[in-house]
């Protein structure tokens, strides 16, 4: 594309500015890059209106119509008046660079827009959702993966994207658990750094990544009764342990921006909250990007009751410290005017702005605004082999397997030899809820479904299908005609659980079992007596005891993307050994919520002989299947748990070792994780806690040493002071193959 | 007596001659403080610790261990008081060995869970809370001490206060629901019940307000659970109650299992010594809960000796059961851990207790067998239990089906329906549940003769054999009837076409609720609900008399039944109570003191929510709004509900003004009229919502009601006054960057709404300035 006269466009505007800077710059002799910035933005600043700068902390939404995508013809005013510095889910280098060429060459000062969009597993090109990968425990795969829809995303005009979501939820009734990692604070520490990589590579300057946004600002999946948006109430210590930790995590990998919670913490609107936003975020864990609000998250503090109009929930935002006000137009319509009654200074204002304008800079927009928009690379990148590969790489890592037990003396999986398959189930040839919640732009012409994955899998079997049913329909007029093709059959594959809109946002269910009459569907096929494998295809861990009580073998295969149907069909043969380790817990039914595998032992931990200790009447306290935990189709044995002292002082580490052994017949890989418990504490610790983890690769007959090395941080917690320490005690160490199935030993920490 | 003489004597020289650490204080202040320095100063450290010590005898146990070698403990000076100790005349020997045989003569202190009545049951404490009637409560307890006292105990572990969003959590029965506002008020009038206005009279007791503090917000419903929550929660959600105890002068108060930010209650010196004392102005004892101080082991805060000495620093003064406190603080003296002003203070504590029951003047006080022959289980008390009863029961739904004509033929069907053994509910220990009246009975005598009722079981309980023998405590008999489920059905179903009306009563068992009876399922029992649409198939009309200890999911049953009674365990008289309200000699009006959720999965609702950012507005599903795929925000039966055989129209509320400022009073005032044919009570209850807060506020918060008795066709006006009083809250003041609690008003716009219950409600908009 004509990149140098659009450039030139550009140089005209800011050649003054350039050149000033440049010059400050040389006869600084070393001076750092930083000052070179802030000279640049200052003497921008001082050109820049107060409605000018008001824009900038503005950003809006392009919408699309049937002929593709149209911006509003208010935000184009806006756009063209300064008013407006940043859009969201505009894509494509062609539109993208009509609007930048708008801001550049239209609007008096020519600041080039941020242009950003929810790139959350992928951007045309489906991953698995996030917390399907987050399964993968492998932190190279999930950076890839981010990195690649970066670079998917970025070839096509964007240069921000509002990921990594790192919100630690415990309750499956949430849809948005499917965009997250997880229940466990270590493992989604790593996994949102892991993220924060990908997203941002080594330069934000770098055409082929874009600015990561942390997201929600806090405490988000621990939504009251797991109803999205609803209240969050938990104390600091809590909130600082389990929650905090993976925003703090994905701050320290260095990302560019962070976006406010819509959810209420300490009684206050996150996006208002001046102990969040303030106090924690900048001067706790000293984050210096930008902060920008959730869609309208600024003006739905009057419905929180924490602001009495939007004038007000605009002056409470932004002296909190909220930078930019995404969609909602309130400091573009109202600050003005707190401003002239003095309700917030120009500093306040001017601080935002130049955070805005700081992340522009370093996204190398003001060197040139159309960095981003290069339509060859679009065309070479978007929806390219690498991607596909990609896609069916990560799917293949996300599936866990749950069950595989022996069907008439032979396990039933992998599948060597199928002969007549029946696929039943809503979901089998089913191309767009695998794509899962969240799939940005992902369409549906490029992707498999579980038939087409077989079917080329297999190309010699028989392989028939049937809906059966419809995800969530009352319909039972299939269940003859599945009936029927799983008689014909000698082997049944259920794909079966939610479609794609019943995870995500403002997607939760209080009955997380399968939805629909599909559990009906799956009892009638029961009665044929028929080998059953289940494929679950779900946003979330879903109530699924019937299965584990009467089907031999389940994978959990979650929403994979674009190549999902390879993908299953490549575990169900055994092409991939399948590794994936839960990242959340199941519970055996609504009522055991919240369950996680970190929970305290309290003071009557279950006893089966007493009947005064913490139980259920019904249900049993433990999970259906714990955190940590999935099959693989060879067997791992653990022994030789060694810790290289009993005892460390202060200043010490500890190494951790354990043999690992492949003792069945495949190779394969297995998620070594390693656990602790803090025994006495002054407060109370949890039963355990993940801190640290290998995968690993073994041959059949192969041992591996697996070693770890503990040191005093990772001994550390909040004590009753919120202060961060390690307390000198007795500690255990446990290692396994999941939180459940562990070896364990003690140590102690010395004063 | 003759020893206790001399304590009373010697201490007075004792005092002459030598200054003792408290004589700063004042005698108004505490008027035992003379004669307790002047034990004290005879006693070892042994024997103050002994006074810190509540071994339970034994006759019924609830937790982890049993204390042994009582008797020779009590002779040594090692025991303070006792609890489940059963029978006068062993009260009255036990308390002569601790006043004749040890080397001081301190008497014990006895004490009982009292809960819910002592023999003369009244019904389970949640539904007691629906009566919404403060005189009647009050009266509850003052029965109880009555007869708890004619019988030699003068301490009762009452009343549990621990408010609940969770029906998962079986404890929910012995509460007063989920209202921070209807739970002070209910506090305040047990304890006044319980204490009179001179705790040295025979007949009054001491209460023991619990469980300090959160012990209701297990989580996930789990008895024993953790808790977790925020300050603002605590103070503005949870505290009330147990601040209403002691306000009202609650003599004790039990320490909590669950932890508090990360410390178990009975170690939480914030909470027993910041809050409780400092803050509250607590001047009583606080005792631990059942094994509460050993199992801070398990809690994992440190081995014995170091759990008891961070119980007794945070403020702990009695210890039941684990003996922490006997046998380590001496060491932990030695060591530092403790100090003796620490354990001086909690034996103060203790001996100041015993003093204002009077037991320093006459330790027998309380073994009366004259009283114990007149004063329990007397035809007036029951009485008492069967009006209360009757309106404590909830009418969820009528569909012109009930009262039924006292004639024709009633088929009485389902596993409560001649049961006497589950009709006292939970914790009723003192209670003979076999003079408890069956529903049976008390339909055949408040029906009369003209009724024929056949009667038929339909159903087990439980379908799960096992799951009931876990849920049976105390050897209590499950009374299963062995034949299968569908012959059991079959011959309801034939009993029931013979009748006019169907009374099928079914729900959960007593002990289904209660302490360790957590459920993660709040369905009706699928065997019970297969009885249910068996009957239904009859045709005949079908009123469900649903007895449960907690708030059950019945959207199925509220789709397909015509009129559900809910009349949880109504006590020793339930089976005629529910009778008089079955037939309309006693017109319900009961109302909810706790929601009732649709499914589990809305669970925690409650009707004092916060608004969100993102509100649904309307009842069905909306996209980015907070609400469910599956079902609607709002729960099957709201908080304040409750139905009449009559009908109450309100007229429009009226307020005194639109725009007030400072400490001026807001009267709000409303007509009710009593539009049906029955004489019957409405509760009228007064919300209000801020607006906007400093930090935000519920959509509704309850602040006051009355329950009025309206004849047919009768009008009376209720007026409720609202003061600045009545707006505050707990919140942080930003402006001032401390993150400490603040109790205040806020400026600004309320809205004050009056109605029959949470939902249904008229409202207008104020605005009150500074």
């Amino acid at each position: 594309m004509c990149k140098t006269g659009k450039t030139l466009a550009l140089q005209v505007r800011y050649l003054l500015l350039f050149v000033i800077t440049a010059i400050v710059f040389l006869s600084c002799n070393e001076n750092n890059v930083m000052s070179e910035r802030d000279r640049f933005i200052d003497s921008l600043m001082q050109e820049m209106t107060l409605e000018e700068k008001l824009g900038q902390l503005t950003a809006f939404s392009s919408g699309w119509d049937v002929t593709g995508p149209v911006l509003n013809e208010e935000y184009e005013k806006d756009v063209k008046a300064g008013r407006c510095g940043t859009l969201f889910n505009a894509h494509g280098v062609a539109y993208v660079t009509k609007l930048q060429k708008m801001a550049v060459e239209e609007t008096r000062l020519g600041i080039p827009l941020l242009f950003g969009y929810d790139v959350i597993h992928g951007y045309k090109t489906t991953f698995p959702i996030p917390l399907a990968e987050s399964c993968s425990w492998d932190l190279e795969l999930i950076e890839k993966s981010t990195s690649m829809s970066a670079k998917e995303a970025a070839a096509s005009g964007l240069n921000w994207t509002y990921n990594p979501m790192v919100d630690i939820s415990r309750d499956p009734r949430w849809g948005r658990v499917a965009e997250g990692a997880g229940e466990d604070q270590f493992l989604g520490s790593q996994i949102a750094a892991a993220k924060v990589r990908g997203i941002q590579g080594s330069s934000l300057d770098d055409p082929l990544t874009l600015a990561a946004c942390v997201k929600h600002f806090a405490a988000y999946g621990a939504a009251q009764a797991g109803r999205d948006y609803h209240t969050v109430d938990m104390s600091e210590i809590v909130f600082k342990e389990y929650y905090l930790p993976p925003y703090r995590a994905a701050i320290e990998a260095g990302a560019a921006s962070v976006m406010t919670s819509f959810n209420e913490l300490f009684g206050v609107p996150a996006s208002g909250s001046t102990y969040l936003m303030q106090d924690l975020l900048r001067d706790e864990l000293g984050f210096k990007g930008l902060l920008v609000t959730d869609y309208t998250s600024i003006n739905e503090m009057v419905n929180h009751g924490y602001a009495s109009d939007l004038q007000h929930a605009g002056e409470l935002a932004l002296k909190a410290g909220v930078d930019m006000d995404l969609q909602g137009s309130v400091y573009l319509d109202h600050l003005k005017k707190s401003l002239e009654e003095g309700a917030i200074t120009m500093d306040q204002i001017n601080r935002s702005v130049k955070r805005v304008l700081e992340i522009k800079y370093n996204l190398g927009l003001f060197e040139d605004p159309f960095l981003y928009l290069d339509e060859d690379r679009e065309k070479d990148l978007v929806m390219s082999e690498e991607m596909y590969e990609h896609s069916f790489e990560s799917g293949k890592r996300s599936i866990v397997l749950l069950k595989n037990e022996a069907y008439n003396g032979k396990e039933l999986l992998p599948l060597k030899e199928p002969g007549n398959i029946a696929l039943i189930g809503p979901l089998g040839n089913n191309d767009k809820d695998i794509l899962g919640t969240w799939k940005a732009s992902g369409t549906s012409s490029e992707r498999t479904t579980i038939l087409q994955g077989l079917k080329s899998r297999y190309p010699d079997a028989n392989i028939q299908f049937a809906e059966g049913c419809g995800a969530i329909e009352e319909d039972r007029s299939g269940f003859s005609e599945a009936i029927q093709t799983a008689r014909n059959a000698d082997l049944v594959i259920l794909a079966i659980g939610e479609s794609a809109p019943l995870s995500g946002e403002a997607s939760s269910r209080t009955d997380i079992g399968l939805p629909g009459v599909q559990e009906e569907l799956v009892k009638e096929i029961q009665k044929l007596n028929k080998p059953i494998v289940a494929l679950v295809l779900a946003g979330r861990p879903l109530t699924i005891s019937h299965l584990e009580e009467s089907v031999p073998a389940i994978l959990y295969t979650w929403h994979l993307g674009s190549r999902m149907g390879d993908a299953v069909a490549a575990v169900l043969a055994g092409d991939y050994n399948p590794s994936g380790k839960l990242t959340m817990t199941f519970p055996r039914n609504v009522g055991q919520i919240p369950i996680h595998y970190n929970m305290k032992n309290t003071g009557r931990p279950y006893n089966p002989k007493d009947s005064y200790t913490t139980r259920y009447l019904d249900a049993p306290n433990d999970p259906l299947y714990p955190f940590g935990f999935g099959l693989s189709y060879t067997s791992f044995n653990y022994s030789d748990l060694t810790l290289s002292t009993s005892s460390i002082s202060m200043d010490d580490s500890l190494e951790v070792s354990v043999e690992v052994t492949n003792s069945g017949e495949m190779a394969g890989e297995e998620v070594v994780q390693l656990y602790i418990r803090d025994l006495v504490g002054s407060i109370t610790r949890p039963v355990k806690e993940l801190k640290g983890f290998e995968k690993i690769m073994l041959e059949p007959g192969e041992t591996k040493t697996v070693r770890f090395t503990l040191s005093v941080d990772d001994l550390k917690f909040y004590n009753g002071k919120l202060d961060y320490v390690a307390e000198p005690g007795r500690f255990k160490v446990f290692i396994g193959g999941s939180s459940v199935d562990v070896l364990e030993k003690d140590f102690e920490l010395n004063m | 007596m003759k020893k206790i003489l001399t304590i009373l004597i010697v201490p007075l020289l004792i005092h002459i001659s030598c200054s003792s650490p408290d004589n700063n204080r004042s005698q108004a202040e505490d008027p035992y403080a003379e004669k307790i320095d002047s034990i004290m100063a005879l006693m070892t450290v042994q024997e103050k610790l002994g006074q810190l010590n509540l071994p339970s005898a034994g006759d019924v146990t609830t937790g982890l261990a049993k204390s042994t070698g009582v008797i020779q403990k009590i002779k040594e000076g090692k025991v303070g008081g006792l609890f489940n100790i059963n029978g006068l005349e062993r009260r009255r020997d036990v308390q002569k060995v601790a006043v004749e045989e040890s080397r001081l003569g301190i008497p014990l202190l006895y004490g009982m869970d009292v809960i819910h009545g002592y023999k003369t049951v009244f019904p389970i404490p949640l539904a007691l809370s629906c009566s919404w009637d403060m005189d009647m409560i009050k009266e509850t307890a003052r029965i109880a001490a009555i007869e708890a006292t004619a019988d030699g105990v003068a301490w009762t572990f009452s009343p549990m206060v621990d408010l609940s969003r969770d029906p998962r959590w079986g404890r929910i029965a012995e509460g007063i629901g989920e209202d921070p506002y209807l739970g002070y008020q209910i506090a305040q009038a047990m304890v006044h019940g319980y204490q009179g206005d001179d705790l040295t009279k025979h007949n009054t007791m001491m209460a023991c307000v619990k469980h300090m503090a959160l012990y209701g917000a297990s989580e996930a419903g789990r008895d024993y659970g953790t808790v977790d929550m925020s300050e603002l929660r605590m103070y503005n959600d949870y505290f009330p109650p147990y601040k209403g105890a002691i306000d009202a002068g609650a003599g004790s108060v039990m320490a909590s299992f669950n932890e508090i930010d990360g410390i178990p209650a009975t170690a939480n010196k914030w909470l027993l010594t910041h809050v409780l004392r400092n803050e509250w102005g607590f001047d009583g004892f606080v005792v631990s809960d059942f094994t509460g101080i050993e199992e801070m082991v398990d809690h994992g805060i440190g081995d014995l000796q170091e759990v008891s000495a961070l119980a007794l620093t945070a403020g702990e003064d009695m210890d039941m059961v684990s003996e922490g406190l006997l046998t380590t603080l001496e060491e932990s003296l030695e060591e530092g851990l403790v100090s003796m002003e620490d354990i001086d203070q909690a034996c103060r504590r203790v001996l100041e207790a015993k003093f204002k029951l009077g037991l320093f003047d006459d330790p027998y006080r309380y073994f009366d067998d004259e009283r114990k022959e007149n004063n329990i289980y007397t035809a007036e008390h029951r009485a008492k239990a069967r009006e209360v009863a009757s309106n404590s029961f909830v009418l969820l739904k009528n569909e012109d089906v009930l009262p039924p004509k006292k004639n024709g033929t009633i088929a009485l069907i389902g596993p409560m329906a001649d049961n006497k053994e589950n009709m006292p509910g939970t914790w009723s220990v003192s209670g003979d549940f076999k003079k408890a009246i069956s529903l049976k009975e008390g339909i055949q005598a408040v029906a009369g003769e003209s009724v024929n009722i056949i009667t038929a079981r339909g159903a087990n309980v439980v379908a799960d054999e096992e799951l009931e023998k876990r849920v049976s405590i105390f050897g209590k008999p499950t009374y299963r009837d062995p034949r299968p489920a569908d012959v059991l059905i079959k011959e309801a179903v034939a009993a029931a076409r013979q009748a006019d009306v169907i009374v099928a009563a079914m729900g959960e068992s007593a002990e289904m609720s209660g302490e360790s009876s957590s459920r993660s399922n709040i369905n009706i029992p699928e065997n019970q609900q297969e009885l249910l649409k068996a009957l239904l198939k009859t045709g005949k009309p079908v009123v469900m008399v649903l007895f449960t200890g907690r708030p059950l999911a019945l959207q199925w049953e509220d789709d397909h039944i015509p009129a559900i009674l809910n009349v949880w365990f109504g006590g020793m008289e339930a089976g005629y109570a529910i009778a008089d309200v079955l037939f309309g000699d006693v017109n319900p009006s009961g109302k909810l003191s706790v929601t009732f959720p649709r499914n589990l999965g809305q669970v925690p609702i409650f009707y004092n929510h916060k608004n969100t950012g993102r509100p649904l507005e309307g009842e069905w599903f909306q996209k980015f709004r907070s609400n469910y795929l599956d079902v609607p925000n709002t729960p099957l039966y709201p908080f304040g509900y409750g139905l009449s055989y009559t009908s109450f129209e309100y007229g429009e509320m009226s307020i005194s003004d639109t725009t007030l400022s400072g400490d001026a009073s807001l009267e709000v005032s409303v007509e009710v009229t009593n539009t049906g044919e029955y004489t019957g009570k409405e509760v009228v209850q007064l919300y209000i919502r801020d607006l906007v807060g400093s930090t935000t506020r519920p959509v509704k918060e309850l602040k006051n009601f009355d329950k009025i008795q309206l004849e047919p066709g009768e009008s009376k006006t209720v007026t409720f006054t609202i003061t600045t009083d009545d707006l505050k809250f707990y919140t942080y003041d930003w402006d001032d960057m401390q993150k400490d609690i603040i109790h205040r008003w806020e400026p600004g716009e309320f809205d004050i709404m009056i109605g029959a219950n949470s939902r249904d409600v008229q409202s207008k908009r104020i605005k009150w300035n500074k």
